[in-house]
This record gives structure tokens, sequence and C-alpha cells, in this order.
């Protein structure tokens, strides 16, 4: 019943979920040293700005996720500049800026939920599907994996090639002494917001066309995205590559044996559940540290 | 006219007050030393110079020019270079990461590639660690990696934060060799230092803090020379 190809398939497409939505996660973390929990619905914002252009069967795709980008980076960077960067500048405690996110993402939610409904909701858009052998891959996929190799590449170069990544860098490595290097932190740190979230956002229409759309849809996915974050080591971008890849094939093997066992695939979240509990135990710093 | 001038100066952090009316002023190409024992408040003058540490009251004066409570990536576009006590390199970057680092202000692509060829040449130990991760340099590697990271920026003030802490005897007098080649070609040097005797020999000028206040100034070598404030404030022995 189960098709080995077909299950490593299946695993990327989770990976490559788990690494668009957990870059942001990952850069500003490293930058602003908090878990910021309204992250989830800079996802799930996406997911609904895409539903403007979705709604009917002959959407423009592409056009969803340049517009999901836009609005969850907007969104985002908004929310540093009037929640917490007056927090931070305030030294405001760790515990005290993860309540604020969390109650953030409340006030985003319940909003989202008010205004587009609390269904569940569908995308219209159709997508192609090939079949390889056994293999069933869908277009929506193959655009999916694309999206995530390209931005991991595009990332690579940026991180190390340009005068912005660079500094992105060197305030995750000693932020004191970037600002005296010169560095003005705060548009960096904005900068690193307003695009992460973007990619967040983008990560938002690809989970929506492959599922449902509805107001939990990022919340429900924070979890494995906030695992893969430690996993990789907070702020390490290539951890946060292998991170992915790694809870993508212990997600849907993991699936595979749970079927096996007769239990329900909802436990599906467990397996990530227990990843994070067992790298916090044995490797607390992540793969990368 | 003084190059760098800070006035009546009250710092700490938060509402701890560990600077209290310090004054000190550096001329154009002088090498200025502050010393004092462990903790009588030395780094966090330098700090609040540079906005790292609140500053309660004084002022900050460049060329005449008034800088206090200027942000600190600010600093280094006046003229202002800091290396600071510890964790003063980027580790998770290269050596030439390091160094770009230094220049982030600047936008002069061809004098920031000879600056880099300079730096490389005054310190041969980095051209050849160039691509090395700091986190894997020597200690006595990393002061040099800070120094030059720090010149990158072309600054005319380096505010230097006991560099020759926890160094080797060689390791030392390489980095103070360089330093003061430093100061010959033109860039002034405040110095905060634990190695009295080396401060104050090559120091114009000195400055000597407890806790928190400056207890004497003058002229480094006389400063070293006084018996008794080699006894109460330097931990050193009556003789020379
Ligand atoms: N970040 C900080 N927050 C609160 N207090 C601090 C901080 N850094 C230093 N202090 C306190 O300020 C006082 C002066 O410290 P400072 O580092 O300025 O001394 P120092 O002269 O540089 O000492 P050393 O020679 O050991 O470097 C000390 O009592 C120290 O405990
Ligand atoms: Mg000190």
């Amino acid at each position: 019943m189960f098709d080995i190809g077909q299950i490593l398939v299946n695993s990327v497409v989770t990976s490559s979920l788990y690494l668009l939505a957990g870059t942001g996660l990952t850069l500003t973390y490293g930058l602003s040293r908090f878990p910021n929990f309204a992250y989830a619905e800079f996802i799930t914002l996406g997911a609904f700005c895409g539903l403007f252009f979705l709604a009917k069967p002959d959407g423009v795709f592409f056009l969803a996720l340049i517009v999901a980008f836009l609005v969850a980076g907007f969104v985002s960077a908004s929310s540093y500049t009037l929640v917490f960067r007056p927090l931070v500048e305030r030294k405001t405690s760790l515990i005290h800026l993860m309540v604020a996110s969390i109650a953030l993402g409340y006030v985003l939610r319940h909003s989202m939920g008010e205004s587009w409904g609390w269904s569940a909701q569908a995308y219209q858009i159709m997508w192609p599907v090939y079949n390889i052998g056994n293999v069933r891959i869908t277009g929506l996929w193959i655009i999916l994996i694309a999206t995530a190799v390209l931005t991991a590449v595009a990332l690579h170069f940026f991180l190390t090639r340009t005068r912005a990544g660079k500094a992105i860098r060197a305030i995750a490595s000693n932020p004191d002494l970037a600002s005296v290097t010169g560095i003005n932190r705060q548009k960096v740190v904005l900068l690193t917001w307003f695009f992460g979230a973007g990619l967040a956002g983008v990560a938002g229409v690809f989970r929506a066309a492959d599922t449902r759309l509805f107001p939990m849809l990022g919340w429900d996915i924070l979890l494995p995205i906030f695992a893969v974050t430690i996993l990789g080591g907070i702020g390490s971008f290539y951890g946060l590559i292998i991170a992915a890849l790694l809870l993508g094939l212990a997600e849907n093997f993991g699936v595979v044996l749970l079927s096996g066992l007769g239990l329900s695939t909802e436990y599906r979240m467990a397996i990530a559940f227990l990843i994070l509990i067992g790298v916090l135990i044995i490797r607390p710093k992540g793969l990368a540290r | 006219m003084p190059l760098f001038e800070a006035k009546n100066i009250c710092a700490g952090y938060g509402d701890v007050m560990i600077v209290n009316d310090v004054s000190l002023s550096v001329s154009n190409g002088d090498l200025v030393a502050i010393v004092g024992p462990n903790g009588s408040g030395k780094s966090t003058l330098l700090k609040s110079l540079l906005g790292l540490a609140h500053l309660f009251s004084g002022q900050v004066l460049y060329r005449e020019r008034d800088i206090t409570r200027i942000a600190p990536w600010q600093a280094v576009e006046v003229g202002l270079g800091y290396v600071p006590q510890v964790n003063n390199v980027f580790t998770n970057l290269t050596v030439n990461e390091n160094l770009e680092m230094g220049a982030y202000h600047r936008h002069d692509k061809a004098g920031i590639r000879s600056d880099l060829e300079e730096m490389y040449q005054r310190f041969p130990e980095l051209a050849a660690r160039k691509k090395a991760r700091a986190e894997t340099l020597s200690g006595g590697e990393r002061q040099l990696l800070a120094i030059a990271r720090a010149m990158m920026a072309r600054p005319r003030l380096l505010l230097l934060d006991e560099p020759l802490a926890f160094l080797s005897p060689k390791a030392s007098e390489v980095v103070l060799n360089r330093l003061l080649q430093i100061q010959a070609e033109g860039t002034s040097l405040l110095l905060v230092e634990q190695n009295t005797i080396k401060a104050l020999q090559n120091a114009s000028y000195g400055y000597i803090l407890n806790e928190g206040r400056c207890v004497m100034e003058g002229k480094g070598p006389q400063l070293l020379a006084d018996g008794s404030l080699r006894e109460r404030f330097l931990g050193l022995g009556k003789e020379v």
C-alpha cells in the first residue's frame, strides 16, 4: 500500500513547506532573540491573501504568492515596529516578549476568523497530477519544491555574498559589536522581519492549496516549524535545511508506522513533539552547533 | 583643540551609577591610557562614550562637535573605532568577513579593497587565515583581528579595552607594537589597560580610575614614578 518512493516525495514536500515557513522564524529569532508565536499568523494571513486570487478556478497562483509575501511581510514589519521594538528597547524580559507575541497572535488569528469565517474553505484552482511509476506528484508540489530550493539557494548567496546578508549574520553573532561596527541594527532587523514573514506567507498559500484554508492553519503547523528551527540550531539557516529534511522524513515515515500500528495519523504532531523534546534533551543547541 | 573630550561623565547600567564625574581628553596623535583596578569602571566608561552603557550625565565632544548620546552605529561615521574587552570578533564570520564588516559604513569599494590588502600586509597572521571562521583563531590572533576590524573604518580615534589582557608575553608584545605603529601613523589611541606599566610607559597622558572616580591624572611616566600611587592604586611595588 505504501510506496517508498511516494513516502520520499511526500517527505520532500513536507520539508519544503517547513523550510519556507521556518526560514523567517530562524532568522528573526537569531536577531531578536525571542520566539515569536505570532509567526503562525503570518502563515495564515498569507493563505487568506491567496484566497483573493484563488477563489475561482482561473486564478493566477503566482500573483497569490506575491501578494501573500507582501502582505505578510508588511504586517510582520509593522508588528515589529509597533509592538516588539518598543518592548525590546525597554529591555523587556524574554518571557514578556513571548507573552506579547502570543497575545498578538490571538488578535491576528481572531481578526482573521471574524473577517473570513471560521469554517474551512478551499482554493478552487486545480493542479495537474503526474504519475511516475507508482509515485503520484502534483503540479503544486513541483512548484512548492522548486520554490523552496530556489529560496534556499538565493538565501545562501544573500547571506554569504551581500552586505546586508553578512550584516544579518554579524548581528546574530554579536549584536553589540555589530552596532559599534556601524551597522544600523534596527534597519537590518526590520528588513529581516519583512522578508522572513513574507516567506511564511508564501508557505501559507502552499499549505492552503495543498490542504484547506482556515484560521488555525498557521497555528496547527507552528509546533513542527519551531521543532525544525530548534533542531537546526536557532538562527542557523543551514541547520534549518537539514532539520526540515529530517522532520519531513520522520513525519512521513512515522505516519506509515502509525497506520501500521492501527493508530490515527492525527498523531503525526506527536512525532514533531517527540523530536523537539528529544533534541532539547540531547542537543539543546541544535544540530548545527 | 583636543580631538576628543569627555566631560563630567556619570554612567552605569539601569539605575546603578558606576562611573562618577570622570573627564578626559585626547589630542591628535596621542596615546592616552586609562588604568585602574578590576571593577573600577574602565569598561563602563568606554561603553558610555559609545552609547553602549547608560549615560546619566556628561558631555562627549569630537572636534568640539557634541556627540553625546549618538547611536552606537553612528560613532563609526564620526571617526571613533572601538575594540571591546570581550567578544570583540564576529565568531561565526570568517576573518575576511570580519574585516569587511569593519568597513560596513563605507561605500568606496576601491578604498575598501586596498585597505583590506593593507591590513593583511600589516597583520600577516590574519592573511594566512582569511577564510577561517574567527572562532578558530587564537587569543592573540583574535585581538589582532579585532584591531584590524576597527581600523577598516579608518577611525581617527581608536578606543581599546584591555587589548593585551590574557595574551602570552610574546603575543602581548606583538599587539602592543602594532598599536604603537598605528599611533605613529596618525590614529590616536585611548587605551584601557590592566598592564599598567606597559600602558603608562607608552602613554603621553594617563588617568587612574578607582571605584568609578578619577583619582589621579598626569603624564604617563610621571604617574608611574609616583610611589604612593604605585602602591595604592596600581598594585605595583614602590620601586620602579
Ligand atoms: N552589564 C552590566 N550590568 C550591570 N553591572 C555591570 C555590567 N557590566 C559591569 N557591571 C558592573 O560595573 C562595575 C564596573 O565594571 P567595569 O567592567 O566597568 O570595570 P572594569 O574597570 O572594566 O573592570 P575590569 O578591569 O575587570 O575589566 C562592576 O562592579 C561590574 O560588576
Ligand atoms: Mg573592563
